[in-house]
């Protein structure tokens, strides 16, 4: 049953390949883009017989470029090549190619003619490429440090990414995917640095896309993940400049998409979710000091509802005396097992969290307030749930949220789900189970085919900077997982150099 | 027969696949039974065994670089296909013996200690999913567990120095070498069941890279275990008397009731689930060495046989329904690996390294 | 696909089992014994006495007391089950005490049973009551108070601090079980409508045969084990008192062998401060004075000691261990044979006293 379907699907790949040639190529290009209204095909002359022509789609082209840079150059002279000589935009083509020539056209080109029937044509780029300037990083905001985030547009990215790292050895390589959007893509490393292999691999992975359209760099990261299927990013996106200009000299790949302002970095490892680049901002001790927090704030998030619904379902041995009375007490009104008392203020912290983010700014905050006090409280003493657990809720929704990427933010909240069913069903059996699960499953994750985990296999240098922030002059090391080129970083160590000095000297 | 080097792990690896492989459920209960032929001096006995199983893993090591390969292998070239491929399937049925036996032995735990109506075949099940699951992301993956299982029992050697002042004796141990040589072996002997498991290096000899030359990982990972075992029977030994520990089926999770905290107690309950990983370590790797033996000698997909051994070990655990099966079932499977790894391979190692000399001198 | 199959199945499976593969101890739906005692009735039965608590809402929680008669422990709790709301648990027993009768009987069937229940902990509080524990269990007085947990803490905190030696269920069966050891308990006793801890009481294998009073504790807990922290008032002379205050003291046993019988040097070194001086003498406490202090209260201990031990071996108790300090000494060690000997070895006590300092005067 398998084998059929399998087969079935790569016949449908097979369909999907041999549709461009059936497209119709003989029709006329000006006529085919004229049934869009937004098509504009002028004459520039008035007389019918002289030249110019010239096409271009009203809505992609910045028209102040067309009338200052083209439009005037057009009358001084008779000829393409004159035109292509005069026109101050060094972006141009001279083309008979009508693939070639609607594809720019769609991209923003003005299609310059001689005449209408001719087939060779001027194409100059006039494109709009104005979204919005550079503004603050609003998912990972951080308060010290570079406040410069990606936009939509994957030029700006690629210049914010140069000019931190003004060197030859910065590669990129850009492609199109995506059948009717093509979406452009660039992959960025360091040439130098980064492992050929990965970089082989994301190119590979990256031409093997087949779909319709890439909306956003999200569609690119699922499309070329090692496993789809895992709730854990492989391929983690970004705002922040800085974060990928540290992964660049690392010897990571960064892949940027057109129309998204989110940059893909990969390969990764488990431990890049609990490092927030305010981390290299602030002295080491407590750059390690908050990492803790956020390692402990994920385990606490993922264990401390099963937990509970362990120990007050089977285990109640485990509870100290002391303890005993506020904990059983607090619940001994409450109708339900502690199972459904969980899944109550779970979901409904999980509801809040859905219907503030979906409205603006000003409604979202009076919502979680209403939703978090007013039926918090209310919850309480209609004494559907007991108070301990609704701090202990709040506690562990908090906690999922230290990390630093908000992708991962999302898969901490679901993988609790069923680590809270195992609890149900064997108390502290079933969560080592279901952390067992987890364990294996991270073991066997990989990123770009390198070990997802990060602390295995167990390299010395992994821990100078993945998971202890270091000074810098003891990073002296690229991490070994990511398998570098250049293993030594240009590191300078103040401590080396003059004579050594006693305490008083 | 080499295996491919993206299949293969880090030297360093092999200290931790050995540990974990050789602390098993032993680590809770073996006081009692090393205790019955040397009394409170069998910490010298667990000594004794340290040094026996450094020279068998000494000679399994030898003989396995010399013939380059794993056990199957060795038995291909000393017996041929045909008897080679019983005399290994007899290994490998040793190594599903020892998965079945950790695994009923840790059900057995959880119904007496946690859930005494706990179906055993549901504790199972799950085990075994979550092996399948480890096995079937391939070598690397069951080592990345045996890796964390070690640090697990890092924290559990360092809980061997939690001593409550009031609750040790000193004097248990004293006088010291109360008791004869002879006892003194016998209770090595007794060891030396909660010892095994690092007959594992009987397959896993190919995955490790540079193995040859790396054997000082495997040693390691012995005199680390030998260690644990050591300081384990010694501190228990302060805490629970001669006699009472004969009563005492498992002596340390005894011991570990006496630590409570303020927010929390019984951290022996705990202990004993987190316990799980150690478990789901070693019948990961037994069942993996089993099922990639029997593929080697069927020439099957792995896959097949490690199933059809999950579903015997099932069956197997379902039958061994109360604790005195349970225990004889322990003492065969804990004398046939006797046999096998103390008696049979340094024999093999013997007539190996003689007709390797021999084909030398003919050649 | 077959992966789709395989979760499924697992799925339906739980599902079927009602989610609930064990049966649940839900904590709203128990009742949880915190404390119970044990008695012998006139007709050689167990009575059993229940104490637990039982939480409501809107209310602090009330103690509930259940007495119940039968033959083993099992079924005084059994009888005790038809009289209540939800199935009795014993996960959080803090606190077991045994009526006089019944400890001079034997503990053991109890202790064994106690012993071989997995969700029972090490660390729970055993005494022995001067009466009836049922008595002592119903005090009005201690209805709200929780009388369980009052008792086990209170033990507990007169052993950390006070004059009583440490004790609990770890510790009595390892002296039960020892050779060369007796078990001792904490002696408590109903006055009045308030309870006390009124010595220690000293036992045989698992039989009650004699009790130490409260005085006394404090010198046996010397012998005993190391410790720090408790006062102690000793009477110098008809109107002379001085308390002193533990900082550590330690006990240094000797044993020397001398054609088969054992004998006993235990050496008791204590670092201590001088707490309160009581005496006619109103002059300063300084350093001829401390001196002479010192030497009064080692003779002082030394006394107490040799008394102590005079009247352990008496009975035949052995809760300081010498048994098993001669058998950790000598190979030879015959049990039998040291319990003839037992009455009339010689034991020495020195007493090391160091006045470490006299508090913030002199």
């Amino acid at each position: 049953m398998f084998k059929k379907w399998r087969e079935k699907k790569v016949e449908d790949t097979k369909n999907i390949e041999e549709q461009p040639n059936t497209s119709p190529e003989k029709t006329n290009w000006v006529e085919e883009l004229s049934r869009s209204n937004d098509f504009v095909n002028d004459h520039t002359s008035s007389e019918k017989t002289e030249p110019f022509w010239i096409s271009y789609f009203r809505t992609l082209v910045m028209s102040e470029t067309l009338h200052r840079d083209v439009v005037p150059y057009l009358s001084e002279s008779h000829s393409l090549d004159r035109v292509k000589n005069n026109i101050p935009i060094q972006q141009t083509i001279v083309t008979s190619d009508k693939k070639l020539i609607k594809e720019k056209l769609l991209q923003g080109f003005a299609a310059i003619r001689l005449t209408e029937q001719d087939t060779k044509c001027l194409l100059v780029n006039v494109a709009n490429n104005k979204f919005r300037d550079i503004s603050f990083p609003m998912m990972e905001s951080t308060a010290l440090g570079p406040q410069a985030g990606y936009v939509e547009e994957m030029d700006t990215n690629i210049n914010l990414i140069r000019k931190h790292l003004p060197s030859s050895d910065l590669h990129v390589k850009e492609m199109q995917i995506g059948k009717l959007s093509s979406t452009k893509v660039a992959v960025i490393y360091m040439d130098s640095i980064a492992d050929k292999d990965n970089v082989e691999t994301v190119l590979q992975r990256i031409n093997d896309v087949q779909y319709d359209h890439i909306s956003d760099s999200s569609y690119l990261a699922s499309m070329i993940e090692d496993n789809t299927n895992s709730l854990f990013p492989q391929i983690i996106p970004t705002e922040r400049t800085d974060r990928t200009i540290a992964a660049l000299t690392e010897g990571k790949i960064v892949i940027v998409v057109d129309g998204s302002p989110d940059v893909l970095i990969a390969p990764i490892t488990l431990a890049e979710s609990v490092v927030a680049m305010e981390d290299y901002y602030v002295p080491w001790l407590i750059a390690n000091y908050l990492r803790l927090i956020r390692l402990f704030g994920l385990c606490v998030s993922l264990i401390i509802s099963p937990l509970y619904i362990a120990v007050l379902t089977y285990h109640y041995e485990l509870i100290p005396a002391k303890l005993l009375d506020s904990l059983v007490a607090s619940r001994a009104a409450v109708p339900f097992p502690p199972i459904i008392e969980v899944l109550i203020l779970e979901i409904s912290v999980e509801f809040i969290k859905e219907s503030s983010l979906r409205l603006p700014t000003k409604i979202g905050t009076t919502l979680g307030i209403v939703g978090g006090i007013v039926i918090g409280q209310a919850i309480v003493e209609a004494k559907l749930t007991s108070s301990i657990l609704i701090i202990l809720v709040g506690l562990s929704t908090l906690a999922s949220y230290t990390s630093a990427i908000y992708k991962f933010n999302n898969s901490v909240r679901l993988v609790k789900y069923p680590i809270i069913v195992m609890a149900q069903l064997l108390g502290l059996i079933g969560i080592v189970i279901g952390l067992n699960f987890l364990l294996a499953h991270l073991l066997r994750l990989t990123s770009l085919g390198r070990p997802y985990i990060g602390f295995y296999p167990f390299r010395k240098n992994m821990f100078k900077d993945l998971w202890v922030r270091l000074p810098f002059w003891m990073q002296k090391e690229n991490p070994d997982n990511l398998r570098p080129q250049v293993k030594q970083k240009a590191v300078f160590d103040r401590r080396s150099p003059g004579p050594p000095s006693d305490f008083d000297e | 027969m080499q295996v491919n080097i993206r299949h293969q792990v880090s030297p360093y690896f092999l200290f931790f696949i050995i540990i974990g492989a050789q602390t098993g459920v032993g680590i809770l209960g073996f006081h009692r039974i090393i205790a019955k032929h040397a009394g409170y001096d069998a910490w010298i006995s667990v000594l004794i065994a340290g040094v026996i199983i450094q020279l068998v893993m000494f000679v399994m090591i030898h003989l396995l670089s010399s013939a380059n390969g794993d056990i199957v292998d060795v038995h291909n070239q000393l017996y041929g296909k045909i008897l080679g491929s019983i005399m290994s399937g007899i290994i490998m049925v040793y190594f599903w013996l020892a998965a079945v036996s950790v695994l009923r032995e840790y059900i057995e735990i959880i119904q007496v200690w946690l859930f005494p109506t706990l179906p055993t075949w549901v504790m199972a099940v799950l085990i075994l999913l979550l092996c399948y699951y480890i096995i079937s992301g391939g070598f690397r993956v069951v080592a990345g567990i045996c890796f964390v299982a070690v640090l697990y029992t890092f924290l559990l050697f360092f809980n061997h120095f939690n001593l409550p002042r009031n609750y040790i004796h000193l004097d248990n141990l004293l006088p010291i070498l109360d008791h004869s040589f002879a006892d003194l072996l016998r209770s090595a002997k007794e060891t030396s069941y909660s010892m095994a498991g690092f007959e594992i290096i009987l397959m896993v000899f190919p995955f490790i890279k540079n193995a040859k030359t790396s054997r000082k990982f495997a040693h390691l990972g012995l005199a680390y275990t030998t260690l644990f075992y050591t300081v384990g029977a010694f501190t228990t030994f302060l805490f629970i008397s001669e006699k009472q520990i004969q009563s005492n089926i498992w002596a340390r999770i005894n011991i570990n009731t006496l630590t409570t905290f303020s927010f929390i107690q019984r951290i022996e309950y705990i202990l004993i689930s987190l316990y799980l990983i150690k478990i789901v370590t070693i019948i990961s790797l037994m069942l993996w060495a089993s099922s990639r033996g029997f593929k080697k000698i069927f020439n099957k997909k792995q896959k097949a046989p490690l199933l059809v051994l999950m579903v015997l070990t099932l069956v197997l655990c379902q039958l061994l329904d109360n604790r005195y099966i349970l225990h004889s079932f322990l003492n065969t499977v804990s004398s046939i690996s006797l046999g096998l790894f103390y008696l049979y391979i340094p024999l093999v190692w013997l007539v190996f390294i003689m007709v390797k000399k021999k084909k030398r001198v003919t050649r | 696909m077959k992966y789709y199959l395989l979760t499924i199945s697992i799925v339906i499976l739980f599902v079927l089992s009602g989610c609930q593969i064990v049966p649940t101890q839900n904590t709203n739906e128990i009742s949880i014994i915190q404390g119970v005692g044990f008695d012998l009735t006139s007709d050689e039965k167990l009575l059993g006495t229940i104490v637990y608590p039982e939480y409501r809402v809107d209310e602090t929680s009330k103690v509930e007391i259940l007495k119940a008669e039968g033959d083993t422990v099992q079924e005084t709790i059994d009888r005790s089950q038809n009289e209540v709301q939800y199935p009795l648990v014993s996960g959080q027993l803090r606190l077991v005490l045994f009526g006089q009768k019944l400890a001079e009987k034997g503990l053991y069937p109890i202790i064994d049973t106690i012993r071989r229940t997995p969700e029972i902990a090490n660390t729970i509080q055993l005494a022995v009551i001067e009466g009836e524990a049922s008595e002592l269990l119903s005090i009005k007085k201690y209805g709200k108070e929780n009388i369980a947990l009052y008792l086990s803490d209170m033990i507990r905190q007169n052993a950390r601090i006070g004059e009583l030696p440490t004790t609990d269920l770890a510790i009595f069966s390892y002296n039960y079980h020892n050779d060369g050891n007796d078990p001792y308990l904490p002696l408590l006793k109903k006055e009045k409508d308030k309870i006390k801890i009124n010595g220690i009481g000293l036992l045989k294998d698992d039989r009650l045969i004699t009790t130490l009073p409260v005085k006394d504790v404090f010198t046996l807990k010397m012998l005993i084990e190391r410790f720090k922290l408790g006062t102690h008032q000793y009477k110098l002379s008809e109107d002379e008192f001085v308390v002193i205050s533990n900082i550590k003291s330690t006990p240094h046993y000797e044993v020397k062998v001398n054609k088969g019988i054992p004998e006993f040097t235990i050496t008791i070194k204590m670092d201590a401060r001088l707490q309160e001086y009581r005496s006619i003498d109103r002059g300063p406490t300084d350093k001829k004075k401390v001196k002479q202090l010192q030497v009064q209260i080692k003779n002082k201990i030394e006394q107490d000691a040799a008394r102590i031990i005079m009247f352990l071996q008496e009975n035949g108790v052995d809760p300081i261990g010498l048994g098993s300090k001669y058998e950790a000494h000598y190979r030879d060690f015959d049990l039998r044979k040291w319990e003839e000997q037992y009455p009339n070895v010689e034991v020495k006590v020195n007493a090391d006293i160091e006045m470490v300092h006299t508090g913030v005067v002199e």
